[in-house]
């Protein structure tokens, strides 16, 4: 048989295994994106969302909304969550895979528990870590305290700064072990022989790390960082459970401006343009997750 | 080589393994907090907490209803949704998968990228949309909306993940089985549905995994109280009850306890699952 003649030929039977799955795709993900789309064109409201008689309005609510402090206070709140939160857990992650990665009895198995963190629902993250920094009865408080590292309990879910890095704690704690493992994996696969050769020819451990692990786990660092970054960016549960975005705007990020818009004030059409702005910079990082994607995906088949 | 002051394999192996468990009881801490703490005497948590429970009590579990709809009743629905979502989503994502993974057509690298796209698609984005649409068919405060809204998020994941599993099983087999004059279907069903189920136990395990655990579509869709699952109740309760720290961490560990039971009996398909799906190594 010719190299791939069959699955070439049988373009009926291909149709009939991606259909359904593509029938579901398109009612009910990139119908909702166009919706979206238009629907931030019009005025829709709590009003007129039933009868579907909104007017077009055109650019004008992404002039509102661009010209809204809290928009831009969301944006730069997402943005620096994003990247407090991808500047610890890629370092920890990485930290705990090159660990992990060390030949030792409990190693697999250790690597292994630790992964449990990554699988916890955010809603029930975000409630164990609004316990851990409570003013009053939280551990965090009481370890500083014990510690004599302060010396009054901080408020730390009253105040924007304390607030952002509380929820910035508890999403690196979920997200180490999603960068621990995939780069623990990736490291499996680096050949023993180089680092052999590199010691005999006199590379310490820190130039080893540099000049060859490093570069060598390139493709996996990109990954981990470009999809660290598009989990982190569009975070919501969390946010929404710790803090509701407050105190006032300090913690609010798109995705829970768009939600507040929408499902607390029901003025749909600028949870909509929201939603979009979201869309459109998480698509910044999110296009270039996929072209490397389909690259690889070409070089394998090729 | 100072062979005097080396450590002997053995004697680095057990140093390293002591490390690894420290490292491990320091990370998970938030998790044994959560448990500890739910195990705990009610008013326990006022005062200065000791680091392991001074008696245990499991008054926490009661989980007393205060609006007449029991724990049950929520755990049923946790149980209905995450059932329903895994499976409308295996469902359609395994054939999805298999058709990417082998066949040649232009449509392939379209329906890629929708499938990438859905991947990294922000709830709020698909949220309004969903919630207008199903209020005008009926899909609100109804379980059936959830499900298809979960699917959403368990669909391209499963896809990713099982496209590449099919991709790295040999042609060899199913070219052997199309010459012996099995059909399509049939060889799907029969040569590669078996030997791909460590890649479709962890689509299944990450599906239920995130429809157990999804809260924004429960909230936006539902607001009859025996309608609810668990991970919504969680917040509920985060609002109504504030201080009673011991009955939300019985939520909490309620809520992650089939979790943990599902990943420590598939955490073997689920880490090269995972990895197999986003990284290649």
């Amino acid at each position: 048989m010719k190299k791939g003649g069959y699955f070439q030929k049988k373009k009926l039977t291909f149709f009939a295994f991606v259909l359904p799955g593509a029938v579901f795709m398109a009612v009910m993900i990139i119908y909702p994106i166009i919706y979206n789309i238009v629907m931030s064109f019009k005025d829709v409201n709590i009003m007129n969302f039933a009868t579907g008689d909104s007017k077009f309005i055109g650019l004008s609510m992404y002039k509102d909304i661009l010209h809204d402090k809290v928009t831009w206070i969301a944006i730069k709140n997402t943005l620096l969550f994003t990247v407090w939160c991808l500047l610890f857990q890629f370092p920890i992650g990485f930290a705990m895979a090159l660990f992990f990665s060390k030949r030792f009895k409990l190693a697999p198995t250790l690597r292994g528990i630790n992964v449990i963190a990554w699988m916890i629902p955010m809603v029930a993250v975000a409630g164990v870590f609004k316990y851990m920094f409570n003013s009053d009865v939280g551990i965090v408080n009481r370890i500083l305290m014990g510690l004599h590292l302060i010396s009054s309990p901080v408020e730390w879910l009253a105040h924007g700064n304390t607030a952002l890095a509380a929820i910035v704690v508890a999403n690196i704690w979920k997200g180490v072990p999603f960068n621990m493992i995939l780069l623990a994996t990736a490291l499996t696969t680096l050949p023993a022989d180089i680092y052999e050769s590199a010691s005999i020819d006199g590379a310490n451990k820190f130039q080893q790390f540099f000049l060859l692990t490093v570069p060598l786990l390139k493709p996996a660092i990109i990954s981990v960082l470009t999809l660290g970054f598009i989990y982190t960016f569009k975070v919501f549960d969390l946010v929404y459970v710790m803090t509701g975005g407050g105190p006032g705007s300090a913690t609010e990020m798109l995705s829970t401006l768009a939600y507040r818009y929408s499902f607390a004030e029901y003025n749909f059409s600028q949870g909509a343009a929201i939603a979009n702005v979201l869309f459109v910079l998480l698509m910044i990082v999110g296009f270039f997750y996929i072209h490397i994607t389909l690259k690889e995906d070409k070089e394998d088949v090729g | 080589m100072k062979k005097k002051t080396r450590l002997t394999d053995k004697q680095r192996s057990i140093c390293l393994s002591i490390t690894g468990v420290i490292i491990t009881v320091l990370f998970l801490f938030p998790l044994y907090w959560m448990v500890t703490t739910a195990l705990r005497q009610p008013g326990e948590t006022f005062i200065n907490p000791t680091f392991f429970p001074r008696s245990i009590s499991i008054e926490a579990f009661k989980m007393e209803s205060a609006n007449g709809v029991g724990f049950l009743t929520y755990l049923k629905n946790s149980i209905v949704i995450s059932a329903g979502a895994t499976a409308l989503g295996i469902i359609l994502a395994v054939p999805a998968s298999y058709g990417l993974a082998r066949f040649r057509s232009k449509f392939v690298g379209v329906m890629l990228f929708v499938f990438l796209v859905a991947q990294m698609l922000p709830s709020s984005l698909i949220l309004t949309p969903l919630f207008i649409n199903f209020k005008n068919v009926g899909l609100i405060n109804n379980l059936l909306g959830v499900i298809l809204a979960d699917a959403t998020l368990t669909i391209p994941f499963s896809v990713i993940i099982l496209r590449t599993y099919f991709k790295d099983i040999p042609k060899e087999l199913e070219e052997a089985a199309i010459i012996d004059g099995c059909g399509a279907w049939k060889t799907f069903t029969k040569i590669m549905l078996p030997i791909s189920y460590p890649g479709i136990a962890t689509a299944i395990s990450m599906s239920l995994f995130m429809s157990w655990g999804d809260m924004v579509f429960s909230l936006t869709f539902l607001n009859k109280e025996n309608l609810k699952p668990l991970a919504l109740i969680l917040y509920k309760a985060m609002s109504e009850l504030g201080v009673r720290w011991e009955i939300l961490m019985a939520y909490s560990t309620i809520v992650i306890i089939p979790i943990v039971i599902v990943f420590i009996f598939m955490q073997k398909y689920i880490v090269s699952g995972l990895t197999a799906g986003s990284v290649k190594g």
